[in-house]
């Protein structure tokens, strides 16, 4: 492994189309260079389940014939990817789907998963969601002997390490913005339905939520625009029309309007470090340097939606883990924790937890009618240590108070942006929330602030 | 809102088929107690006005899009 070839794992999507468009870079050598990186970096972090070597340098071979005959196929075509093992992959087993007994192996991709392949992506493998105690749990790469978040984590490190170029994570109650904000990439939750849930194994049926992880916001966009719209395999798909994503990504933000409701993020229980809340006035400023307007916003049901969202989201995967209960396999860790919460909750919890949607996504309404996008810390604070974290935690945090939960529960679009490192060298995120559908808003502010701050330029120590 | 004893959460349990001794119920606990705080706080809250039941549309709050 040379020094030119971590500096091709580190380039972004647009750089490294740019280089494969112009044939100045073949996407064999590309994806041979993350072939190489993978084994020699990933045996501290543990972000790869399986990693499909011989497949995708035939898949990068392909690639290669068609752009050397000018058949290009886009801004993905070449580039090396690798999804959260939550996705079907035709020919991998599916552990999400065993809920403790065998894996079944899936018989044909995601729709998202096969959307990637046909915009040309190079598949590199399935990355670890850490439901399995038995196995290790990945490591953040600016600091291994802490946390990535989970359960998109896998995901999280493999792009912040220079493992692939870009993910698919899923989102029930942050699992894709936490690691993001942990790992120092960025996450993106699109609105509830933009993106198929077909070929994803279920945690929640009205929450789980499909989105990209990349190292930037314009990576974000790109890896959306072909993934996103309507499929008659996932009724709660939307038809609602796709805009050019990266087209909003003018870097003109003036005269947008930033909600800040800082009377939840503030709140004692949420125990938001002031290096975070620093960090995240540091962002407000640089916002506002750019031409956007700061209004001071209240959403009172924010107080009480993350409760509202575990209530929904672990009644309905006790639903989906029903059977195997019933056959007599046991989940472990903090699987069986948020099935126990889940069997406390009764048929009254759950309807109340739907009401609290309902007043969540009235007060959001309205409020948007005054802002663009709000804005909040993505985590109170950076990646705890191994040895400070255990599976309750995890379970705990999801139940409590929460900065992420509540816009499952409203399923709006919501991404996590790197804004900046505490002082022990961990990553520090900014979350930007936006109205139903409106993603072009949220990834033009988050696409300002991202060239502005330039924390993506930083690369961790592995 | 009543809270669950450790005896009734463990029927729950059993009920729902998951295998759950008393050891592991008390390392569990707190994230029991601290769920049913969270329960009490959603419960105290009048949402009688907010349609239950009603197909999960993320960007209105009647109509179906």
């Amino acid at each position: 492994m040379t020094e030119h070839t971590d500096d091709l794992c580190f380039l972004t999507i647009r750089e490294a189309a740019s280089l494969l468009a112009s044939r100045a870079l073949s996407p064999v050598d590309l994806t041979k260079a993350f072939l190489e990186r993978i084994p020699a970096v990933d045996a501290q972090l543990h972000a790869y389940r399986t990693v499909l070597g011989d497949e995708a340098l035939e898949t990068a071979t392909a690639a290669e014939r068609d752009i050397m005959a000018g058949s290009h196929k886009g801004p993905l075509h070449g580039i090396p990817v690798a999804h959260k093992e939550q996705y079907d992959v035709q020919g991998l087993p599916s552990p999400v789907r065993s809920h403790g007994g065998p894996a079944p192996t899936s018989p044909s991709d995601a729709t998202a998963v096969a959307k990637l392949r046909e915009a040309g992506t190079v598949l590199l493998g399935h990355l670890v969601m850490p439901i399995d105690p038995k196995i290790p749990a990945p490591r953040n790469p600016w600091n291994v002997g802490h946390i990535t978040g989970g359960s998109s984590s896998g995901s999280a490190a493999a792009i912040a390490a220079g493992l692939c170029m870009g993910s698919l994570g899923e989102d029930t109650a942050g699992s894709i913005r936490k690691p993001a904000s942990l790992c120092g990439t960025v996450g993106f939750k699109p609105t509830f339905g933009r993106i198929s849930r077909h070929g994803l194994a279920p945690l929640s049926y009205s929450l789980d939520d499909c989105g990209p992880l990349a190292r930037t916001v314009e990576d974000s966009a790109l890896l959306l625009q072909a993934v996103v719209g309507y499929d008659p395999k996932d009724s709660s798909t939307s038809t609602e029309p796709v805009p050019d994503f990266a087209a909003a990504l003018t870097g003109d933000i003036k005269e947008l309007t930033v909600g800040v409701p800082r009377h939840y993020f503030e709140l004692p229980e949420l125990g938001a470090d002031s290096e975070t809340l620093s960090a995240f006035s540091q962002a407000l400023r640089e916002l506002e340097g750019l031409g956007a307007n700061i209004k001071e916003v209240t959403i009172p049901s924010l107080e009480y939606a993350t409760v509202a969202n575990a209530t929904i989201y672990f009644s309905e995967e006790l639903v989906l883990a029903h059977q195997a209960l019933e056959s007599g396999v046991q989940p472990e860790g903090s699987r069986k924790l948020s099935l126990l919460i889940g069997s406390l909750a009764r048929a009254t919890d759950y309807i109340q937890s739907d009401r609290a949607r309902g007043r969540l996504r009235r007060e959001l309404r309205d409020v948007f009618q005054t802002i663009d996008v709000l804005a909040l810390p993505s985590q109170p604070s950076p990646a705890p240590s191994f040895e400070d974290f255990d599976q309750l935690t995890t379970v705990m945090i999801q139940v409590a108070y929460n900065l992420l939960a509540p816009f499952n529960l409203a399923g709006l679009p919501a991404i996590s942006v790197p804004a900046g490192f505490s002082g022990a060298g961990l990553p520090i995120g900014l979350q930007l929330v936006g109205k139903a559908f409106d993603e072009a808003a949220v990834l033009k502010v988050a696409h300002a602030y991202e060239q502005q701050a330039q924390w993506f330029r930083q690369r961790p120590p592995v | 809102m009543r809270r669950l004893t450790r005896d009734e959460v463990l029927s729950y349990a059993h009920r729902a088929g998951i295998s759950l001794d008393e050891a592991e119920l008390e390392h569990m606990w707190p994230v029991v107690e601290r769920y049913m705080e969270g329960l009490e706080r959603l419960h105290a809250t009048d949402l009688a006005d907010e349609p239950a039941g009603s197909v999960f549309q993320p960007d209105n709050v009647g109509e179906r899009r």
